[in-house]
């Protein structure tokens, strides 16, 4: 009789499965533990997110998914090594999949090549327009706004090394500077951008 | 300038992912011993998602996610005081499942599930979420696809798709599930999963000779009692593709797969160049 207690005095157990709200961090920490149905529902929050940013970097959908497969094969396996103090969950996802995305066309893709599909990779025919959210919309105004704040060569640096995939000599090359005029407007670039984008702690 | 302030320069290429791998490897030393270093670089990770987090968001395949959930239970999880690295399988040896997605499956077959309301939804992912880690999944699936009616199941293109791939969870995740790989005539191979509580099978097949425009692989139900068709599937690029068996196992032994002319035969015409039996 004990054991029943609890779910009669609360009301919202029985709707607990669908709508609770629970933040990815605590997902992660119950995918830590082998729960599956938590890795289902940070899957469906996260998804379109991961394999968007990995679509900038591959421009073929199927290989795009093959990246987004190992980024959560990685989440799976590496949950309980998600610590909270380090960083939030997104951080933390995004900078997986970003790594991942970057090794693939590091390891399979010739420099020259990248050239072009950087140039084409707003071409995204799966694209669903519904599910783009104001708040993303938002999000991208807030990013597009941050970078014109930046010097051209700031601008530059970070964009041919975040969204081209280009190595710090590899974007010394593509911009003729030195290695090093590359590595400080990288950090300077980043700086302004957390200023203008307030993240900071 | 010293050492250490070279190195501290690089937190934004580090950030950025802009580092090759020995600087990488040295920036990460560095790290270790400087919590003010460490700072911006979590501040500037939190920068860099943002920057990800302003890209066009792409909606995945549904075979995505009923392949993840296949996969989990078959991934070894870190424990959080374990010091080894446990690879993420390349994708050589995980390849990726692959939908057979050319519309070419001549008849929709008849959703296995019933129309499940809210109540019965929640009912089954209650019932379904208790801690036996295979049946999550199967929860997840019956929850994805409760999700599926509530939009309106049928307006959706891919709800077939969407059905194929809930039905190869729930085989693929079943409590009896067995497996039988075998060597393809001609070139790949072909894994049949099976349950006998479900009465249904998948087969998954890997590197199969492409065919000829006009031409379709068909998928057999061998029995005693004859033999009954089970769908067909075509292999585009030799990529691996997987595809629920239409109908029920009933008293078959044994799954056949035959070439057959576009559309498929009412029965086989060709050697079957792979016979699998369910033992």
């Amino acid at each position: 009789m004990l054991t029943l207690v609890p779910q009669i005095t609360d009301p919202n157990e029985d709707f607990e499965p669908l709508v609770e709200a629970v933040s990815k961090e605590t997902l992660l920490h119950r995918i830590a533990d082998g729960d599956q149905t938590a890795f289902s529902r940070l899957y469906d929050d996260v998804a379109p997110r991961v394999l968007g940013l990995i679509r900038r970097f591959l421009i073929d959908h199927a290989q795009s998914e093959e990246v987004a497969q190992e980024v959560f094969l990685e989440i799976w396996q590496n949950a309980s090594r998600f610590d909270e103090k380090k960083g939030g969950a997104t951080t933390w996802i995004l900078t997986m999949a970003h790594r991942r995305a970057i090794d693939r066309i590091r390891s399979s893709q010739s420099g020259r090549d990248r050239d072009t599909k950087v140039g084409i990779r707003d071409y995204a025919p799966e694209y669903d327009h519904v599910s783009e959210t104001v708040e993303v919309k938002i999000e991208h105004e807030r990013v597009k706004l941050a970078m014109t704040r930046l010097t051209e060569l700031q601008r530059q640096a970070v964009s041919l090394a975040y969204y081209g995939g280009y190595s710090h000599s590899e974007v010394a090359t593509l911009l003729s500077v030195p290695i090093g005029t590359v590595k400080t407007r990288l950090r300077d670039g980043m700086i302004r951008l957390r200023d203008e984008l307030g993240v900071a702690s | 300038m010293t050492e250490r302030d070279e190195l501290h320069l690089l937190t934004g290429a580090y950030a950025l992912n802009a580092l090759g791998d020995a600087e990488k490897a040295e920036f990460e030393d560095y790290l270790e011993g400087s919590q003010d270093a460490r700072t911006e670089v979590n501040q500037m990770l939190d920068t860099a998602a943002m920057l990800g987090l302003s890209t066009r968001a792409v909606v995945p395949s549904p075979e995505l996610k009923a392949n993840l959930m296949a996969l989990l239970s078959s991934t070894p999880q870190h424990s959080a005081t374990e010091a080894t690295e446990i690879p993420v399988p390349s994708i050589a040896e995980q390849r990726s499942i692959r939908s057979i997605a050319d519309g070419s499956a001549p008849v929709e077959p008849t959703a296995v599930y019933p129309e499940v309301g809210p109540v019965e939804a929640r009912a089954h992912s209650r019932w379904f979420s208790r801690p036996l880690g295979i049946l999550a999944a199967a929860a997840a699936a019956v929850a994805l696809f409760a999700g599926g009616a509530a939009l309106g199941q049928g307006l959706n293109p891919t709800g077939y798709q969407q059905a194929q791939a809930d039905r190869f969870v729930a085989i693929s995740t079943a409590a009896d599930v067995q497996r039988s790989v075998s060597t393809v005539e001609g070139g790949g191979s072909a894994t049949l999963l099976w349950s006998d509580e479900l009465q249904q099978s998948a087969i998954r097949v890997d590197g199969l000779p492409p065919l000829a425009e006009n031409k379709v692989y068909q998928l057999w139900y061998i029995g005693e009692a004859g033999v009954d068709g089970a769908g067909i599937f075509s292999s585009a690029d030799g990529a691996s593709t997987w595809r629920v068996l239409e109908g029920h196992m009933g008293s078959a032994t044994a799954v056949g797969v035959t070439v057959e002319p576009q559309g498929g035969s009412d029965e086989p015409t060709t050697k079957p160049i792979m016979v699998i039996d369910e033992a």
